[in-house]
């Protein structure tokens, strides 16, 4: 255990290497937001309105799925595809290290500090633009919210790392990655709450576990979701699949690399 | 003394797929491909005893590297046995994991935006070893590699030489049994292939490491190792003491001649043959036997400046045992 806690915090003092770009970052975060606001003001203005959100739930849930998409989603693959490609993959078979719980810990602690920083950022902005930014009522409401996108962080990670995964068969993934992550990213509920789109779209996106990544957080903050235990438990079922799935093609990726080699 | 390393008949086939040149060949391969198989090693055998210092020499897709990948676990054999410190490598015990290292001399283990001492830390805790352990361990290799310095240097600042020190550190620092090395002095200059070598001697006399290098540069071998392993497309062709494998391949030496004055060119051929005529310098090859008779004619016979004798470069010995 203790090894996986070191590495969390090699993995931190890793990222701070890169200062600038962490300051880039919140640059182009408050940008984002910015025009964002001002965009949906517009259509607001113009006497639409979208669904059964207001302005204010609608920003919020940009501005939200903004957040998660930073705090939950995760990107190791890009770096599980280089590791398997070239070749330092090897390093992980030499050693007692657990290659699954080593992209587990890099991710979490990369995801923990990514989380400060866009809290810090998200606070700052949503200081000058609370008008347009929804507060849940009740402490409940934001412990759900915590305990939605901490599910959440695992889930995407094992995703993800099922992506890696595929390295092990086929050399060129990056450009299948590219896109699933738009897949996952659409029946997620990045680009649009899955309560806004055509019906026979909302019902794909109801079955499909993606919706636990953006939406499902997100509508827990705004209150739209009263009990969410069910769709708790719903939560961690996925997320017990995808451990399965990510064992198993881990345990297979393996024995094809014994035999390929790098 | 104990054996460390057993290998029996250890064979090892990369099936690839054959692909046709061009895009219709590449078209072509979506349907149909053909299967090819490469035998990297067609059943090699070798036993290394504790503390052995052993060379693997041979050119590059001979099977050098393909030996190591099995014996630390990465690659799974076709064919064959192995067991190193009374483990089977490939069943990734970590009790066995934790008694040996592999270095690559291509591929960095070290995290590169964070200084060594970083990596160090995080290889205490993946290999578990006791603080106070961890602490003389380190102290011993800073002092031995001469890295005092090195440490808290960011590694992507390092020079390759001061890279590999690290790395090597690194994979020492749990005090392995049997160290694997693949291509140490890879892309080092003169100097710092050196001193690699020198700390890794020195190593080896210090803690009785088992040490198994493999490596194209044959100075590598020629200056660390007694015994040597010549391996070539999958076969080994020579496993015995250095010395000996100069003695059975280079039955000749080099003598080198310089004159002072025009000489007559037909009576040197008697002494051996000339591989390099420039002016008043000339190269024979001559007959190890006869060498000292053989000078000691020369210098009489003819009008010498300058004379050495020098022995076979040990890249001659092994061009020709692969030339054939």
């Amino acid at each position: 255990m203790k090894k996986y806690i070191t590495l969390f915090h090699i993995n931190w003092q890793n990222s701070l290497q890169y200062r600038f770009s962490l300051v880039i970052y919140i640059g182009g975060y408050s940008l984002y937001i910015g025009v964002l606001l001002y965009l949906w003001s517009a259509i607001y203005h113009e006497g639409q309105s979208v669904g059964n959100y207001t302005l204010q739930q609608l920003t919020t849930y940009y501005l939200l799925q903004l957040m998660i998409n930073s705090i939950i989603f995760s990107y190791i693959s890009w770096d599980v595809i280089d590791n398997i490609k070239n070749g330092l993959f090897s390093n992980f078979l030499t050693k007692p290290l657990d290659y699954y719980l080593y992209w587990f810990t890099i991710n979490l602690s990369g995801k923990m500090l990514e989380a400060l920083f866009v809290i810090i950022a998200a606070g700052g902005i949503s200081f000058f633009v609370s008008d347009y930014i929804f507060f849940p009522e009740h402490l409940i409401t934001l412990i759900y919210f915590i305990i939605a996108v901490g599910l959440g962080i695992v889930l995407a990670f094992e995703m993800d790392f099922c992506i890696g995964m595929i390295t092990f068969w086929l050399t060129q993934v990056r450009t299948f990655k590219y896109m699933l992550q738009t897949l996952i990213l659409f029946f997620a509920g990045a680009m649009l709450p899955l309560d806004l789109f055509p019906a026979y779209l909302a019902k794909i996106a109801e079955i499909l576990p993606f919706r636990y990544l953006i939406f499902f957080p997100a509508s827990i903050y705004l209150g739209k979701i009263d009990n969410p235990w069910l769709s708790f438990l719903l939560l961690i079922f996925w997320i017990i699949i995808f451990y399965v799935i990510s064992r198993i093609l881990l345990a297979r990726g393996i024995k094809r690399y014994e035999a390929v080699g790098a | 003394m104990p054996i460390s390393i057993q290998v029996k008949n250890l064979r090892k086939t990369f099936d690839y797929f054959k692909k046709e040149p061009g895009l219709a060949g590449s078209f072509k391969s979506l349907f149909w491909r053909e299967k090819l198989y490469n035998e990297a090693l067609k059943g090699i055998s070798f036993e290394i005893q504790e503390g052995e210092l052993v060379g693997f020499l041979g050119p590059n897709g001979a099977g050098k590297t393909t030996t190591l990948k099995i014996l630390s676990g990465i690659l799974y054999p076709t064919g064959g046995e192995a067991v190193v410190i009374g483990h089977v490598p490939w069943k990734r015990e970590p009790a066995y994991q934790k008694q040996f290292a592999i270095v690559m001399g291509q591929k960095n283990q070290l995290w590169w935006d964070l200084p060594a001492q970083e990596s160090f830390t995080l290889n205490k805790e993946i290999y578990e070893i006791d603080t106070r352990v961890y602490k003389n361990n380190l102290d011993e290799l800073i002092e031995l590699f001469d890295i005092k310095e090195l440490i808290d240097v960011p590694v992507r600042k390092l020079s390759m030489g001061q890279r590999m020190k690290c790395e090597l550190a690194a994979a020492l620092l749990h005090s392995p049994k049997v160290l694997f090395l693949d291509e140490p002095t890879i892309g080092l200059d003169i100097i710092s292939q050196e001193k690699i070598r020198k700390y890794i001697e020195g190593y080896n006399r210090l803690k009785k490491t088992t040490v198994l290098l493999t490596s194209h540069y044959m100075r590598d071998v020629e200056r660390l190792c007694k015994r040597v392993i010549v391996i070539n497309n999958g076969v080994i062709i020579y496993d015995g003491l250095v010395e000996d494998l100069m003695n059975r391949y280079a039955d000749y030496k080099t003598i080198r001649l310089r004159f002072s004055r025009e000489y007559n060119e037909n009576g040197l051929e008697k002494y051996g043959n000339v591989v390099e005529r420039d002016g008043l310098n000339v190269v024979i090859k001559a007959s190890k036997e006869d060498i000292a008779k053989h000078t000691a004619k020369i210098l009489s016979e003819f009008p010498v400046e300058d004379l050495s004798v020098e022995d076979v470069e040990i890249e001659d010995v092994i061009s020709k045992i692969f030339t054939g």
